[in-house]
Formats: structure tokens, C-alpha cells, sequence
């Protein structure tokens, strides 16, 4: 049950209404109820492992927080940690782990055919595996109250807009709101609402969707076939594919969540006007990078282990973000290269706080368009299927540069499809303002979304497109 | 819902106001948007044309594509069925461009049968695919040629599939709705250099695939049902209902072709004589300029062996006596 489909909406509308007419206990219990339906539409299988992990996580925090002795709170957190991460190792990793070590194996000759085990990835896994760590951790460092109701934190384990694929809420931003009763849908709050949705429909349905099949043209070719125009214009629509897919998908999770009274985090803000590797961090799956700062790379030591310690916690934290994306060594290296390119910013003094004097425009644009650059490059390597196909396409970037006729369509429709949205992005770069539009007069609230809307009846894409992010 | 009644008031009225007017548009306009939707809006006039004609008359219909469009002569085949049967003939036809088994059942239900517009005699025009069921658009299906009265049944058919089912009915209730893949073929085919030829290199690539996954052709024949003709058994048991008499017509296509098995097992239950010398036609490529349809001269041609056909079939094989 995709967020692009009328069995959401609908759900959703069943699901508003009856929620309006209920007071918060009965909120809480129809929520749950509806968040473990939904979950259970993309395999009801699967609903045992979500409360399994909401078990173990709600016993380890009831734990944690009464035990007086340190080393039991070690313990219990250690537990949840570990056993958390070995659910999700055992469904997302095993297959990987027994390939690599079955190759392994039959090239030293201790095997003689591959041995692979293979289990079906569950919807969402990465996404609640980490949004129940949050909570543990956060219980176990004292940053949030333990949950004594089951209801109240299963439905934060399982809360339908943000189940599947994010954003990853802290358990300090969103269990408390389940404790109490929450607002209404305002006025201001349906606004805010339907922007979120309008827009985020329109990256899926518009953007993600049109861009993946020109992108897939490019990853599903042979590299020998393609000349290095028409890989540069693959890279481009894969990096607005993945952008609308998921930042689309997010925007839709927290429009539905804020007309339902709850406020989540902001996942995107504007990643391709990054002008540096760590800005594009601080807009691009935000809910992740920020995951990755306080549970990984602060307890690792930040910044504060010295300069190389520094680079190797960055390393560190961008390799394991990395294949947390998938169990595939290309998503690794994708981030091992985030990796590298965040030390050696920061090496040249690029994280350095800012001096006050404002940076001439043509080298905003310069930085911008370098950054926008690399970063369209590692999403080649983590789109391609192999390695090889990765360097196979890299190499095909500097040769052929024909003007075919698939570049001339897919430059058309990069920028029939994202020009005018581009703008309206670069007007909100400019405003500083996430929200400036609901600022403005209402007519242009309304000019807005009827492009959006016309656009998605207009012009869905020729071939049905998958949500990439469903994958991890 | 209490924030209907004032959040966001003029701008959701915006979209209710634009919308209504692109569907006024649409209505209004709509047979302006190509030859087809405005054959198939013609349909209720070729019906009535064809009920108000004398049941002395021979009233044959044609049901099929542009297949049967191009490739039927319909004066040489009117005069000669006139000669056959001894009778003047009505000649009426549903040809949409593109459409198959799952249109022809429910538009011969909407604009026909349910009408009282019977005909004596249908041809079904058909090459090798167009008698299997197969998935139909349910938005199309609904839009143009399902009746309000055979709606449950199409929304039945879809097995609960949330999505079918909400696009049928959307298109059922909207025209907007129903004629929205329209609009980016026109545009983009008209307006994006190189857009059609990426378009067949993509959709040539998607079928070829990669040599190790056999392409998508090799894939789908793989998932592909067991052939079925549940939509061809329902027409003919509709025809058979009514006493109306039918006759499967093999177009010729570049290739010669054999009708499925099972197209023609059903044709033999329901006793509905198949004119097949149309799929063994070997034609010169220059009788189908467009690698696909037969021109006028390949349609005389066809027309004229077909008569010869028709010419053997028993005489009860044209109106019920």
C-alpha cells in the first residue's frame, strides 16, 4: 500500500475519520491497529518480527530504567542492541554474508558449488530496527523517559506514515507525543499538511517515476552500447529518481502524520542546493545522517579524537551508513566515498565554522555545481549492480559524447519535469524558509498546486516505477 | 471534519473550479482529441441507425480494430453479402483503434444489445491475440464501453484489486479522469526532439532484455495463464441469447498467423463459423504501407477471398430464419 495509490487514500481518509471521533486512549489502540494493517499489506508475515522487535525493545527499556546497577543497565542495553541488530543481520545480511563467503570458500577450493541463503527482505526493517534503537539508547543515556504503555510504544515502534520507510523519529521528538492528547487538525496544521503531501505526491509521482525509466535505460544497458552523454543524463534522472522517490515519500509521511496532530522530522531540505559534502549530509534522509551522528560517530569520538581520529570516525560512520542501504558492496564503497570526501573537506578546512564575510556568489556556484557533480557520481556506484558495471559506466563518461536522440528526450524531460520545480526550490533556498509559500497570498498556494495536480494526471510515468527505499 | 469548513477554502476551491472546467473541457471536447473517441461517441448514433433500420434488411455488424477497419472493404462486403443472402444490407461497425475481446463484450453490451439495437449477423474481425483475455485497462474499459448496468461485473472482475477498481470508477464519473493519457503522448511526441525513437528503442531493449534474463518478452510468456477465452465465451453466449448470428474473420497480417486452439474449440461449441484464410494470407509487404495494416487494395483483395469464403457458408449462417 504505496503512498501513490488510492488504497492509501483511502485507508487514510477511514482511518482520519474514525481517529477524529476518538479520545487519545482509543486514538492510540485505532492507530496501532491501523499501523499493523498497513504493515501487514505488504506481508502480513512479517507482523510477528515488528512486534517481536517492539517486545524486546519495550522489556529492555522497562529494564534499563530499573535497574539501579550500571553494569545490569550495560547489559540490557547490550541485549537490546544486539539482538535487534541480529534480527535485522539475519533478514538483510545473511544472504550477502553467505555469498561473499561461499565465493570465498569455492575459490580456496573448500567448497565446490555455491552455498547461499537467501530470506525475504521485510518491509521497512532498517527504518523501525533503527527507530526502536533510538529508544533503547536514549533510555539507556537518561535524553528520554521510559514508555510504561504498550500501546504508546508500540504505536512508535509501528506508526503508519513513517513504518516503511521514514523518517527515522527519536524517541524524544515522537513518544512523548503518543502520551498525550494531541491537536486537532487546524487550520494551520491542514495547511501545512496538504503542502506536504501535494508536493511529496508530485516528487513521486511526477519526478522519481519519469526519471526511473530513463535512468533504468542506462543501468539496465550494457555500458559498451552507451556513449557518455547519455550515462551523464542516466546519472542525473537516477539522482532525481532516488530524490523524489524518497524525499517525496517522506514529505507524504509527515503531511499525513501532521494532519493525524503529530509532528515528525524533517528528512529533506533541498539536498541537490548543497554546497559542501557536509551541507548535502545536513539536507539529504536528515533523520539518518543525524542517526549516525549521535549513536555512531559522537560515541565513536567525533571530533574530538584528534585529526585522524576524526577521518577514521567519519570513515567509519559513513561505511556502516552505507550498508545500511543494502547488503551489497557497492553501497559500502558509495559510502566509503562520502566517507573520504567528508575528511578531506574537512581536511582543507572546508568544516570550519564560518568567518562572517559572505561568500562571493560565482563561487557558491562553483561549489555548488562541484558538489552537485559528486554527488551525482556516487549514485552511480550506488545504482549499479556490480563494481564492474560501475567502472564500466564511469569509463564510458569520457567518450561518445553524441547528441542521440534518448539525450536529447532525457535532457527535454529533465527539464520539463524539473525545471519549474528547481525553481521553486532555488526561490525557497533563497527565502531561508522551508515553509515560505504558506507565508505567501493563497493564490499562489493555489497556481502551485494545480500545476502539481495536473501535472500528476497529466503525466504519470510510461512504465510503473518501484519505490527504491522499500528495499531498505 | 471540521477544517473543511475553513482551512485552505480558496485554494482547495481553486482546484475544484479548475478541475470542473478541464472536465467541461473535456466532455465538450472530447471528439476533438482523436478519430477514435469520436468513433466511439458515434456508437449510440450507429446503434440507433442500426435498430431504426427495416428488419427486412440484413443488419450486420462488424466488431473489431483498426485490423478490421483497414482491412475489410465495407462497400464490397455489404454488396456482397446483399448477394449472397439476397437481402439489403445494414452495415454497421465498432472499431476502436486498439481494443480487443474485453471492449468488444462490453461495447456490444452497452451500445448494442442493452440498447435493443440487435443485429442480424456480427463479424468479429480478429488476428491471433485480440480473442484472448488478457489484462484490460479497467479506467478505459469503464470510460468508453461498459454501461452503468454491467459496472458491478467489470468492478468484480478486477479481484478486489483497490487500485482497478478505483480507476474505473473514477473513469466512469470523470472524462477528465478517463482521457488523461492523452495529453502526454501529445505533447511529448510533438514537442520532444527524439522522443519517439527513444520511445521504441526502450520499449525494443525492454522486450530483447539481457541475454541472460531472456528479455521481457521470454518473461512474461513465461508468467503468461494458460491461453483463455472466458470474455470470447461470454460474447458468443450473449449472441446465442439473442439469436444473433456471428462469424470469427481472420485479418491477414504481415506474417500468416493460426488462430489459437482455444479461439477456435470456443467457436466450435457455440456453432459460430471461422473464416481463418485471412491468417494464412501471405501478402507483399506493399499492402501494408505501415508494416501492420493492409491498405485499400489489400483490403479489396482480402475482402474479395473472404466472399469467396462466405459464399460456402450455409444460409442460416446469416439471420436466424
Amino acid at each position: 500500500m504505496w503512498f501513490n495509490s488510492f488504497g492509501f487514500w483511502l485507508f487514510f481518509i477511514v482511518v482520519a475519520l474514525v481517529y477524529s471521533r476518538l479520545r487519545l486512549a482509543g486514538q492510540n489502540r485505532w492507530l496501532l491497529l491501523a499501523s499493523y494493517f498497513f504493515y501487514g499489506c505488504f506481508d502480513w508475515r512479517f507482523l510477528s518480527l515488528i512486534l517481536f522487535c517492539t517486545v524486546l525493545n519495550f522489556h529492555a527499556g522497562l529494564r534499563i530504567a530499573e535497574a539501579e546497577d550500571e553494569k545490569k543497565r550495560k547489559f540490557w542495553i547490550g541485549w537490546s542492541i544486539v539482538i535487534s541488530l541480529f534480527v535485522l543481520g539475519i533478514f538483510k545480511y545473511l544472504g550477502f554474508f553467505t555469498r561473499e563467503m561461499s565465493a570465498l570458500l569455492q575459490s580456496a577450493g573448500v567448497i565446490h558449488s555455491p552455498w547461499v541463503v537467501e530470506l525475504m527482505l521485510p518491509a521497512g526493517i532498517s527504518f523501525f530496527t533503527f527507530h526502536a534503537l533510538s529508544y533503547t539508547i536514549d533510555v539507556y543515556r537518561r535524553d528520554t523517559q521510559v514508555s510504561r504503555s504498550f500501546v504508546e510504544f508500540a504505536l512508535f515502534i509501528s506508526f503508519f506514515p513513517q513504518l516503511v520507510a521514514g523518517p527515522i523519529n527519536r524517541s524524544t521528538l515522537l513518544l512523548p507525543q503518543m502520551g498525550r492528547e494531541r491537536p486537532a487538525c487546524d487550520e494551520r496544521r491542514f495547511r501545512e499538511g496538504l503542502y506536504a503531501i501535494v508536493t511529496g505526491l508530485f516528487l513521486m509521482v511526477v519526478v522519481a517515476d519519469n526519471m526511473a525509466w530513463l535512468a533504468g535505460h542506462v543501468f539496465n544497458s550494457d555500458p559498451a552500447r552507451l556513449g557518455g552523454a547519455e550515462v551523464l543524463v542516466g546519472v542525473y534522472a537516477f539522482a532525481f529518481q532516488i530524490y523524489g522517490d524518497f524525499a517525496g515519500y517522506s514529505s507524504i509521511a509527515c503531511g499525513t502524520a501532521c494532519w493525524l496532530g503529530f509532528d515528525l522530522m524533517e528528512n529533506f531540505r533541498r539536498p541537490y542546493f548543497a554546497i559542501s559534502p557536509q551541507d548535502f549530509w545536513q539536507r539529504w534522509h536528515i533523520s539518518l545522517s543525524t542517526w549516525l551522528r549521535d549513536y555512531l560517530y559522537i560515541p565513536l569520538g567525533g571530533n574530538r579524537s584528534g585529526r585522524w581520529g576524526t577521518y577514521r570516525n567519519l570513515m567509519v560512520t559513513m561505511l556502516l551508513g552505507g550498508l545500511w542501504h543494502g547488503a551489497a558492496w557497492t553501497f559500502v564503497v558509495w559510502g566509503g566515498i562520502h566517507g573520504l570526501w567528508l575528511a578531506v573537506h574537512r581536511a582543507f578546512g572546508g568544516a570550519k565554522k564560518k568567518t562572517g564575510q559572505p561568500t562571493p556568489g560565482w563561487l557558491v556556484v562553483v561549489k555548488w555545481a562541484v558538489t552537485f557533480h559528486l554527488v551525482c557520481l556516487t549514485w552511480l556506484m550506488f545504482r549499479a549492480e556490480t563494481f564492474s558495471q560501475a567502472w564500466a559506466l564511469l569509463l564510458r563518461l569520457g567518450s561518445g559524447w553524441e547528441w542521440t536522440a534518448f539525450v536529447q528526450t532525457s535532457v527535454s524531460l529533465i527539464g520539463f519535469f524539473l525545471l519549474p520545480w528547481l525553481l521553486f526550490e532555488a526561490w525557497l533556498e533563497y527565502k531561508k524558509d522551508d515553509h515560505a509559500l504558506l507565508k505567501t497570498s493563497w493564490i499562489w498556494r493555489a497556481v502551485l498546486y494545480g500545476y502539481l495536480v495536473l501535472m500528476m494526471l497529466f503525466f504519470p510515468p510510461p512504465i510503473p516505477a518501484e519505490f527504491i527505499y522499500f528495499r531498505f | 471534519m471540521k477544517f473543511f469548513r475553513f482551512a485552505e477554502a480558496r485554494v482547495l476551491w481553486f482546484l475544484v473550479l479548475l478541475l470542473g472546467g478541464l472536465e467541461v473541457g473535456a466532455r465538450l471536447f472530447e471528439v476533438h482529441l482523436s478519430k477514435d473517441v469520436k468513433h466511439i461517441r458515434s456508437l449510440p448514433d450507429v446503434a440507433a441507425e442500426l435498430k431504426a433500420a427495416a428488419d427486412s434488411r440484413l443488419k450486420v455488424l462488424i466488431v473489431g480494430n483498426s485490423l478490421s477497419r483497414e482491412g475489410l472493404d465495407a462497400e464490397m462486403l455489404k454488396q456482397g453479402l446483399a448477394a449472397r443472402t439476397g437481402r439489403e444490407v445494414e452495415l454497421a461497425a465498432m472499431y476502436p483503434d486498439g481494443s480487443n475481446i474485453s471492449q468488444w463484450y462490453y461495447g456490444y453490451r452497452r451500445y448494442f444489445d442493452q440498447t435493443g439495437a440487435k443485429p442480424h449477423l456480427v463479424i468479429i474481425g480478429t488476428s491471433r491475440p485480440h480473442l484472448l483475455d488478457a489484462p484490460a485497462e479497467p479506467d478505459r474499459l469503464a470510460a468508453f464501453y461498459t454501461s452503468l448496468q454491467d459496472m458491478p461485473q467489470l468492478l468484480s472482475e478486477q479481484s478486489g484489486d483497490v487500485e482497478a477498481i478505483s480507476k474505473a470508477v473514477l473513469a466512469r464519473g470523470s472524462m477528465l479522469f478517463a482521457h488523461r493519457g492523452r495529453v502526454q503522448p501529445l505533447v511529448f511526441y510533438n514537442l520532444v526532439p527524439g522522443y519517439t525513437e527513444t520511445t521504441q528503442t526502450l520499449a525494443v531493449r525492454r522486450e530483447a532484455g539481457t541475454p541472460e534474463q531472456g528479455g521481457e518478452a521470454a518473461s512474461v510468456e513465461k508468467q503468461a495463464p494458460a491461453e483463455s477465452v472466458r470474455c470470447l465465451s461470454d460474447l458468443l453466449g450473449t449472441f446465442q441469447k439473442e439469436g444473433v448470428k456471428a462469424m470469427l474473420v481472420a485479418i491477414p497480417m504481415p506474417q500468416p498467423y493460426a488462430l489459437p486452439e482455444s479461439v477456435l474449440t470456443e467457436a466450435n461449441k457455440a456453432a459460430v463459423p471461422v473464416l481463418s484464410g485471412g491468417a494464412a494470407m501471405h501478402l507483399e509487404p506493399r499492402y501494408f504501407p505501415d508494416g501492420y495494416h493492409l491498405n485499400a487494395a489489400g483490403a479489396a483483395m482480402f475482402t474479395r477471398r473472404l466472399l469467396e469464403e462466405i459464399e460456402k457458408l450455409p444460409a442460416d449462417s446469416f439471420s436466424k430464419p
